[in-house]
């Protein structure tokens, strides 16, 4: 028994945080409904806990005009739906002060941390119903941080831009400042596993049977430069090399099934991430950009192509697809 | 006086433990590529200033295992309670630690762990306040609840598997949480027991949810005495909706249940089964709980009532409520029964302190003895 106290105490110790919250944590609940509701397609989700705190706090005071209230600090859960162990986007459940006590809303955001959807937990107000719409939602779905801020007004109420059920201004105001909050609170406080699961989602989309990734540590190793100045025949690299990353993809049972070599390209005077996903045999499988943007059609001219060296190139975007074919070549594990 | 069975409850939580500990060695186990999967998420507590490019796995411990995902709180509770009729001031003092963990792996969660340990010590109450403790003036390690819930069979946790000591699924109590309140519903005086060691089924669906268990039929402890036993289930629409409905029934040998029932208690062990319905519903910021069981003890019949009016304010962190109950019994002489009226008020002061207040009136009395009031105070910290 003292052995089992003293665990408990020594524990308690390490873990325990000024975060805790005043209610039990037996009354805790997985928002399994709303997970599987917004991503049908799902087949698991992953529950990742983390600390609301001072910091977030002061990143939401800084970035919008409206704070958090003291329900929603402390420990929170962000859960990550998945399909196959493939992250589909993320659940963030957060609570807003409605007229009749606190709704609650499950917010899903994509790794970009844009809207997905979102479905009310818990709203006892009776414009609930008008909100919920496929109308309604349009207004949210798809928007980023900056495209929601506009749909309010400077001091946080609704704007022209939000098109509410007349009554359900107030309702629908108080939705986008939530969302808004979801978005700076995740990327405040879930930041570095932010960071996992985009690189997740780029290794793994587009190679089935892919289980994880593996990043490679040092992309240009002194045997990458030295193949390189040869097969680019002393032509500089098209890319900025401090920003290339190489991705192993390994299956269930260990085996490296792919590449995906992610560069830096401006398309206009915009930076665009691209990600090359190159198989075994070192053939170009795709070429995507890693956001929404459209890639130039040369681009969709290399899928397949066998580049070697210089010689072969008669373009930029060939001369890059060399290089990135030489890194995939290099750090592939056979 | 039964005999003591503190070591078997020990012996039977150290066994979970072991389980679990176990549990966790495997799951370090299978993590041990260097790669990300979704194991690789909350590794990292902060994330490092690195370029895009240079991002390396974390290579996680046992230790970070056991912690991630991990909420432990303290909660130290101090309570008064003083009766109105005699005078007599009583305490009660909690001393625990509140343990909540999520079980993942690279195809998602798959398990929750929930560890409420509680040094509880009473001082001058006119009687035992539950079975368990020997006297008004004792000291107990409760276990409050304490059970892992394997969710690992179905990831929408349509069919999960609990073990442990875990609510008996009935009624209201299934789904609104009164651990450590002074605000209580009915399942001491109902069904004689609250939380008991045990295994269920239980699982949620896009509309109901369900719990089935059996369990010991001795609640805090395990008791080697007899053959008791509780059977329990409730279904009911979802919980975390504006209103919900649930059926309930238990089936069951409950070692000595509370006061309330002793009109029907023959030796320590009292047969019984109940048929229960219970709902919520909201309207603005009034909430309207019920519930209603019917029965027998042995052969004599029971209707026992619950009602619960109460408010919140919009931020929910102060709630007045009002409660009404009456327990039916058809002793040999006819039916007698015995009714109380409670009003309420909690108030989570921040996100540590809560203080709760409670007055609760007998109106009737079973044996017609003198009504009872008794005025309570609760002040508790978690940190």
């Amino acid at each position: 028994m003292k052995h089992l106290i003293f665990s408990l105490a020594a524990l308690t110790a390490v873990v325990s945080t000024a975060a805790a919250q005043s209610e039990a944590f037996c009354a805790l609940r997985d928002p399994v409904r709303q997970i599987y509701l917004i991503y049908p397609g799902a087949d698991a989700h992953r529950s990742i806990v983390r600390s609301v705190g001072p910091k977030a706090r002061h990143e939401v005071a800084s970035q919008l005009p409206f704070g958090l209230h003291f329900n929603e600090l402390g420990k929170h859960t962000l859960y990550v739906a998945a399909k196959s162990g493939r992250p589909m986007g993320l659940i963030h459940v957060r609570s807003e002060v409605g007229r009749w006590g606190l709704m609650e809303i499950a917010w899903a955001l994509d790794l970009d941390l844009r809207v997905r959807d979102f479905t009310f937990q818990r709203c006892r107000s009776r414009q609930r119903k008008k909100l919920s719409t496929k109308a309604f939602r349009a207004n949210l779905i798809g928007k980023n941080l900056s495209e929601l801020g506009a749909l309010l007004t400077k001091s946080g109420k609704s704007s022209s831009a939000l098109k509410a059920p007349r009554g359900t201004e107030g309702l629908a105001a108080a939705l986008v400042r939530s969302a808004m909050k979801t978005i700076v609170v995740t990327e405040s406080v879930w930041k570095a596993d932010l960071r996992i699961l985009r690189l997740l989602d780029q290794g793994l989309r587009g190679f089935e049977g892919g289980a994880s990734v593996q990043p490679v540590k040092q992309v240009y190793t002194q045997d990458v430069l030295h193949e390189l100045r040869d097969r680019l025949a002393g032509n500089g690299s098209v890319f900025d090399r401090a920003t290339v990353a190489v991705l192993r993809v390994i299956n269930k049972d260990k085996k490296q099934i792919g590449i995906v070599v992610r560069t830096d390209w401006l398309v206009g005077a915009k930076k665009t991430v691209i990600l090359w996903r190159i198989d075994m045999s070192g053939k170009l499988l795709a070429i995507n950009a890693a956001g929404a943007e459209t890639l130039p059609s040369e681009f969709k001219a290399l899928k397949g192509r066998a580049l070697g060296s210089f010689e072969d190139c008669a373009s930029p975007t060939e001369l890059a697809a060399v290089e990135v074919l030489t890194l995939s070549e290099l750090h592939a594990k056979r | 006086m039964e005999p003591r069975t503190g070591n078997t409850r020990v012996r039977v939580a150290g066994t979970l433990l072991v389980a679990i500990a176990m549990g966790l060695l495997c799951n370090s186990a299978r993590a041990d590529d260097e790669g990300f999967s979704l194991e690789s998420l909350g590794a990292m507590e902060e994330p490092e200033a690195s370029p895009e490019a240079a991002i390396e796995a974390p290579e996680r411990d046992v230790w970070e295992r056991m912690t991630d995902n991990l909420r432990v709180a303290i909660d130290l509770s101090a309570r008064g309670i003083a009766r109105t009729n005699t005078g007599r001031a009583s305490t009660v003092l909690f001393a625990g630690i509140d343990v909540y963990k999520v079980f993942s792996l690279p195809q998602g969660d798959w398990g929750t762990l929930i560890a409420q340990v509680y040094l509880t010590r009473v001082d001058n109450a006119p009687g035992p306040p539950a079975p368990f403790f020997e006297s008004g003036d004792d000291t107990e390690v409760v276990f409050r609840i304490f059970n892992f819930n394997y969710t690992g069979l179905s990831s929408r946790q349509h069919l999960n598997f609990r073990f442990g000591h875990f609510e008996v699924p009935y009624g209201l109590e299934q789904t609104l949480n009164t651990n450590g309140t002074l605000r209580q519903y009915t399942h001491g005086a109902n069904l004689g027991v609250k939380a008991d060691w045990g295994a269920s089924v239980n699982g949620v669906t896009k509309t109901w949810e369900y719990e089935f268990g059996v369990t010991r039929g001795t609640g805090n402890e395990w008791s080697s005495r007899g053959s008791p036993y509780v059977l329990a289930g409730r279904v009911g629409t979802a919980a975390d909706q504006n209103w919900f409905a649930g059926l309930s029934c238990m089936q069951g040998e409950v070692l000595n249940p509370p006061s309330v029932v002793r009109a029907s208690r023959v030796g320590t062990i009292v047969r019984r089964w109940r048929l229960g319905f219970d709902a919520m519903a909201q309207a603005g910021p009034v909430n309207f709980l019920v519930e209603v069981s019917v029965g027998q003890d042995f052969s004599q019949e029971i209707l026992n009532l619950f009602g619960e009016v109460h408010v919140q304010n919009a931020r929910e962190n102060l709630l007045v409520y009002a409660q009404v109950r009456s327990f039916h019994q058809n002793l040999a002489t006819g039916w007698e029964d015995t009714s109380s009226a409670t009003i309420g008020a909690r108030f989570y002061v921040d996100n540590h302190w809560t203080v709760s207040v409670q007055f609760t009136q007998a109106l009737s009395t079973f044996t017609n003895s003198e009504r009872n009031g008794a005025v309570s105070f609760q002040a508790r910290y978690r940190f």
